[in-house]
């Protein structure tokens, strides 16, 4: 079978296409700014708790679900998104004293295993509430999907320039509210040392609800965006963005909050250059081989800190 | 001291926490209702369906109408992800079933059926394939729906002598998996290939194929691009789409867009392809979209919604066929329900997949081979279409072809 297949950067079927690679850039980075939005929950319950907090996708795919909910019921566009937050906070703050406090003591593979626990839960939770169909999220936003071209044949997408410019919001209101805020401070020192902090006075089981609560909050704009872009909402959507988000925390140094922005667009890029340039059918594998060769190269990611104990 | 007002203000929070969620979920569940009552409405008329043979068999016997009975098996998946097709299979086939007993049942037999839920698992298929061989008073099994489960069922019912009939198997491998496995779908490969020969008798000449990453999508690669080969044509990409775990197609249709492509064949499951169409859509790319009959359903344009028009399928069975023969199967099917609803493919091909073993065992009696040897000679005109079986017990049902038009799938030709 002579199947034709892509060829190096700026060659397409052997023909040279150079409005391709602008093109799959700006996908790459979309894809990116999203990847990066879910990274940073992944991320900040790392850099406190040091365990992997499985069920972060789903709190997410949930805050696609509240967004549905309270645009469905009328409520305004920011509004609902603004409540699906509040909603996704309150959730994220149940999850960690329900699932998480009582094993705080003992090994984080006890606290991991239980989100596994908390993720399969949450899927099987918003089957049940919600059905298993896919929903669709713009029926409810009464929004056109217009392209900008930016060369002859490559364009951006408005909804791909809103997605670009809320992500990058969320991630610089949180690093404005990380270094410059009391809690926020509180954050970073319990972060640095939990038991140093708890005896300079800091709260530190208060910081930890919090820190789930705001990356909670985060989640639920990922959803919100996710569910926009594709427009589609269904209990499983936080596989696929779950498994890259995870990734390019772990790429840009887990537990580091720069870190998790620019390891969720390098995946976003890579995933999107491989499958055009390379194949298809390779794209996760593409992006994962990245992954572990910068791994190999810097073991705790691109702006990793060393890990302690 | 601190710690307790600490512990009571937290305390609050999670008190306030959990109202406000359980708020949330009342709202999602108002929201969901319409769909719920929906699920419900199937689930109760499916638990009609079985029930009516139950009904049906404590009746018949109490008047003693009836002078034994006729056990057909019928292997199909009634929980899971696709039990609602094999619901819809069933009730074709208890359709068939109850008029044949209406009219006396065969030899003055009552003819009942013993459905088993296959939960569109292979593991679980073998394992009613195994129960069925090794009851005598199962003269022949209808099933199974996925090609997966009627592959597991297969050697188990050959090596016993059992006849099956897949009403909805396309899977290539089902050709050759026996003499006693018959199917009344036509194989992917007929399927992909009057796919791409209808998109090239439109006027096309660029391809690019998009295909799912399993046997299925890489079977419709393989037959499409033979068949656009051969008329000349050109496959201009190839894209694989990873079912389940991919959501963005950006990078597939911006190269679908650089290859200069003038039509689009899939073979992608209607979840992906609908999430396609619509970002398809949203890059500005509008293309003509040809698909097997795996697009042929309403699930497809509730995910893609507006965006899936445009896009040609195939199907054997269509609600404004004029024929008399599907006309009359309509007419007759609403008569049965008592509503005013279309039967859908499924509740044809459960209808057909039972006429044809009914036949048989009027024609050949209840011994297990002579039913294989008639069926493998008989000629049926059914529902879907011209239902003979070649030497492999597979059909070439010619098919139609329909284009979804503002939401729906209308016949073109």
């Amino acid at each position: 079978m002579g199947l034709p297949h892509a060829a190096a950067p700026f060659m397409l079927n052997g023909k040279e296409v150079y409005w391709v690679f602008s093109q799959q850039l700006i996908n790459g980075l979309t894809l990116g700014t999203i990847f990066a939005l879910v990274a940073l929950g992944y991320s900040m319950v790392y850099g406190v708790l040091f365990f992997v907090n499985f069920a972060h996708a789903d709190v997410m795919m949930f805050g696609a679900y509240f967004c549905l909910v309270f645009l469905s019921s009328g409520v305004p566009v920011v509004l609902s998104v603004i409540l699906a937050m509040v909603c996704c906070a309150v959730m994220g703050a149940v999850i960690e004293f329900v699932a998480y406090r009582a094993l705080r003591g003992s090994s984080r593979l006890a606290a991991m295993a239980s989100a596994l626990g908390v993720s399969t839960a949450l899927q099987i939770a918003a089957q049940l509430i919600f059905g298993s169909q896919t929903r669709s999220m713009r029926g409810h936003l009464s929004f056109e999907v217009k392209q900008y071209y930016i060369t002859d044949n490559a364009y951006i997408t408005n909804l791909q320039m809103l997605t670009i410019v809320v992500a990058v919001c969320m991630m610089a209101a949180l690093q404005f509210y990380l270094k410059k805020t009391r809690s926020g401070k509180a954050l970073r020192a319990t972060a640095q040392d939990r038991e140093a902090a708890s005896l300079m006075g800091i709260n530190t089981n208060r910081v930890i609800s919090q820190t789930f609560m705001i990356g909670s909050a985060l989640a639920a704009v990922g959803g919100f965006l996710v569910a926009a872009t594709y427009d589609a909402v269904y209990p499983t959507m936080s596989i696929s963005v779950g498994n890259k988000a995870f990734a390019s925390a772990i790429l840009g140094g887990i537990g580091n909050i720069p870190g998790a922005m620019i390891g969720g667009v390098l995946i976003g890029i890579v995933e999107s250059l491989g499958a055009a340039y390379l194949s298809s059918s390779y794209r996760d594998a593409i992006a994962f081989v990245v992954l572990i060769l910068v791994l190999l190269i810097k073991p705790t990611g691109i702006m990793g800190r060393r890990e302690k104990k | 001291m601190k710690k307790k007002v600490l512990a009571m203000l937290l305390a609050a929070a999670m008190a306030v926490g959990l109202v406000a969620c359980g708020s949330d979920k009342k709202e999602t569940e108002g929201a969901s209702a319409t769909k719920a009552g929906t699920e419900t409405e199937t689930e109760a008329g499916t638990k009609g369906v079985t029930n009516q043979t139950d009904d049906g068999g404590t009746k018949a016997a109490a008047s003693g109408e009836f002078d034994g009975t006729i056990k057909i098996g019928c292997a199909l998946p009634l929980t899971g992800s696709v039990a609602l097709n094999g619901e819809m299979i069933l009730q074709g086939i208890q359709m068939a079933v109850d008029e044949v007993n209406a009219a006396g049942g065969i030899d003055g037999k009552e003819v009942v059926i013993d459905a088993q839920d296959d939960q569109g698992e292979p593991n679980q298929a073998a394992n009613v394939a195994n129960m069925f061989v090794s009851d005598e008073e199962v003269v022949a099994v209808i099933g199974n729906l996925k090609s997966s489960c009627t592959l597991a069922g297969a050697p188990i019912y050959e090596d016993a002598g059992l006849v099956t009939i897949s009403p909805d198997s396309s899977s290539p491998s089902v050709t050759d998996a026996g003499e006693y496995i018959f199917r009344i779908k036509d194989s992917d490969t007929i399927l992909a290939s009057q796919c791409a020969q209808g998109a090239i008798d439109d006027g096309h000449t660029k391809f690019a194929i998009c295909h799912e990453n399993n046997d299925y999508g890489l079977g419709v690669l393989q037959v499409a691009t033979e068949t656009i080969e051969k008329a000349d044509c050109e496959v201009v990409a190839v894209e694989t789409i990873l079912t389940g775990e991919q959501t963005d197609f950006s990078t597939s249709i911006a190269n679908i867009k650089a290859s200069g492509a003038d039509a689009i064949i899939m073979g992608v499951d209607y979840n992906e392809s609908g999430l396609f169409m619509k970002q398809m859509k949203d890059a500005g790319l509008d293309l003509p979209r040809y698909a097997t009959d795996g697009l042929f359903t309403q699930a497809f344009i509730e995910v893609g919604g507006a965006a899936c028009d445009g896009t040609t399928v195939l199907t054997s069975f269509h609600e404004t066929d004029t024929s008399e023969k599907v006309q009359g199967f309509i007419a007759a099917f609403k008569e049965y329900t008592g509503k005013d609803e279309n039967p859908s493919i499924f509740q044809a091909e459960g209808y057909d997949a039972a006429k044809i073993v009914l036949e048989a065992i009027e024609n050949a009696g209840t011994d297990r081979t002579a039913i294989r040897d008639y069926m493998s000679t008989m000629k049926y005109q059914g529902v879907i279409g011209d239902c003979t079986f070649d030497e492999n017990g597979d059909v070439n049902i010619p098919l139609m072809r329909c284009m979804v038009k503002d939401g729906k799938f209308e016949l073109i030709d």
